[in-house]
């Protein structure tokens, strides 16, 4: 078994050479147990009998759980730091419970899937929220997460947006099962609501900070900020999660974007700032890999 | 498509118009009504269609006619809190105001551009008016009471129409929306009570789902909504349900 270094080609996930041994991977691990398991595990009563994961759908299942299972890690975490452990946050500690629940459910949701499809779920890895990577030695990015309650919470608003946009990117990989792009798109909301919440807590903290409860350009910037590799190639600097956000265009079909300028006149005129936060952004999956693999 | 003028009862597919007219005389009869007067000349039977009655079209047109319409209201609702807000309004919660009407008008411009002509109503000379006579704008309890009404039946009525989409590109765009509408709900429940952003109401499990949101049928959202398009009565019987 070999899903621990699967999870590290998924960084290339796009490169054809690594498709092949993941199929080969599935292949034995799968086409075995998986009719079998599919009969009879229970999540066989929920989900139709081709909900034996293909390659696509596979990779973004194994992307969700990591993510979830990163911010299990982070609520965890917290919960036993002092960054949620004074008494100005006794009032907070259950909106972390109750998120840190939620996130437990999905995670467990996912290893339920893989194991009714035959495969072994990835045990979660070790998380490291300063940025160290599990070493001393490295550089810390993220300084005082865990000891500090604003410091916890510029990154936990970055996290959760950051989770509700990789389930944006994801939903395009379940397009064959109905019901699980149903769940994905169902647990997405949820995390857009924790975003929206810690994104509230940062603003009506002691020490507030002005951001809105939706990804504004009006908002902070936070520092330090979660980078990812720029879309444009390796020979650019990284970005901010946020540039993705920034996006005013919104397409309705395949090729046609809404003309705001045209539409959004008169009686329908908005601050401008409103076209970007009106939706949000998905996060691309080099992107989302990017992300999880700084902190695991 | 929509349907706000009254059409005569088409007759029903393969029978014969003499055929169908025996059909009709025979429970019209059973009901104690008059056909004498029937010949090969009279016109069709025609039921008169309630002028109130707002029928969703069929299909992929028919769910973006009714996420359309829900945007109207939303954003009708908005406007009316933004131009008459209540006296205990809060000067931050005026700004966050704005912004959500800006949002719904974004969302509401956005869906009525990809229906273009399909829009149940891109031949109305004037839009639908929305009744808020149910709801107590005057207050800001009112107001917050009612904004997460309109919040939480949104996402729900998101999730339940996005699973009857197929089309990939349109998925995507209204997951995009159904993202910022649940934001919009934490942040208003959070206004009301802190630290309900996701309370049991509105995240729920139902084995083997797991903390998901909440979803409702059309058919269900229409139910809770429809004192607001009074005296319009929305059908949703033409909308797909798998």
């Amino acid at each position: 078994m070999k899903l621990l270094s699967l999870l590290d080609r998924l960084s290339t996930a796009d490169a054809p050479a690594a498709a092949a041994p993941r199929r080969d991977l599935l292949h034995r691990l799968g086409q075995a147990g998986a009719r079998a398991a599919v009969a009879a595990l229970p999540l066989a009563a929920a989900l139709p009998a081709q909900a034996a994961p293909t390659d696509t759908t596979l990779d973004a299942i194994l992307l969700l759980l990591k993510l979830e299972d990163m911010l299990v890690a982070l609520y965890t975490q917290a919960l036993a730091s002092p960054a949620l452990a004074g008494a100005a946050q006794a009032a907070v500690r259950p909106d972390f419970e109750r998120m840190l629940r939620h996130q437990q459910g999905h995670a467990q949701f996912y290893r339920t899937t893989l194991l009714t499809a035959g495969l072994t779920p990835p045990a979660a890895p070790r998380f490291d929220f300063s940025g160290r990577r599990n070493n001393a030695g490295n550089p810390e990015l993220f300084p005082n997460v865990l000891n500090d309650y604003n410091a916890f919470l510029q990154l936990a608003q970055q996290l959760e947006d950051a989770s509700a946009s990789i389930y944006l990117n994801q939903v395009a990989a379940f397009a064959t099962d109905r019901q699980l792009r149903d769940v994905v798109l169902r647990t997405q909301l949820v995390e857009a609501r924790h975003a929206s919440h810690v994104r509230t807590l940062r603003r009506t903290a002691t020490a507030s900070v002005a951001v809105k409860s939706w990804p504004s350009n009006a908002d902070v910037v936070p520092s330090p900020a979660v980078v990812v590799p720029s879309p444009a190639g390796a020979s650019t600097p990284p970005v901010s999660i946020y540039s993705f956000e920034a996006n005013e265009v919104q397409l309705v079909s395949a090729t046609t974007a809404v003309p705001f300028l045209a539409v959004l006149t008169g009686a329908t005129a908005v601050q401008f700032v409103a076209l970007s936060e009106a939706f949000d952004e998905p996060l691309p999956t080099a992107q989302a890999n990017a992300l999880l693999n700084i902190f695991g | 498509m929509t349907d706000l003028t009254s059409q005569p009862t088409p007759a029903p597919a393969g029978l014969p118009r003499r055929a169908f007219l025996r059909v009709a005389g025979a429970s019209a009869a059973s009901v104690g009504l008059v056909l004498a007067g029937c010949n090969s000349t009279d016109p069709l039977p025609v039921v008169p269609i309630d002028p109130n009655l707002l029928t969703l079209a069929a299909g992929e047109t028919g769910l973006l006619n009714y996420l359309y319409l829900l945007e109207q209201l939303e954003a009708a609702f908005y406007q009316k809190v933004v131009d008459a807000p209540p006296a205990d309004l809060l000067p931050a919660d005026k700004a966050f105001f704005a912004d959500l009407r800006d949002h719904e008008v974004v969302h509401r411009e956005s869906i009525r551009f990809a229906l273009a002509a399909n829009a149940y109503d891109a031949n109305r000379a004037t839009p639908l008016a929305f009744n808020f006579s149910t709801l107590t704008l005057t207050t800001r309890a009112g107001v917050l009471a009612a904004a997460q009404q309109f919040e939480d039946l949104g996402v729900a009525a998101y999730t339940g129409a996005m699973r009857l989409v197929s089309t990939p590109s349109m998925l995507s765009f209204l997951a995009k929306i159904a993202s910022v509408e649940a934001r919009h709900a934490a942040f208003v429940r959070d206004l009301r009570t802190p630290g309900s952003f996701a309370g049991d109401d509105v995240v729920v499990n139902a084995a083997p789902l797991q903390s998901v949101s909440l979803t409702k049928t059309p058919a269900q959202v229409i139910e809770e909504a429809k004192a607001f398009f009074l005296p319009i009565v929305v059908s949703t019987s033409l909308l797909p349900t798998t």
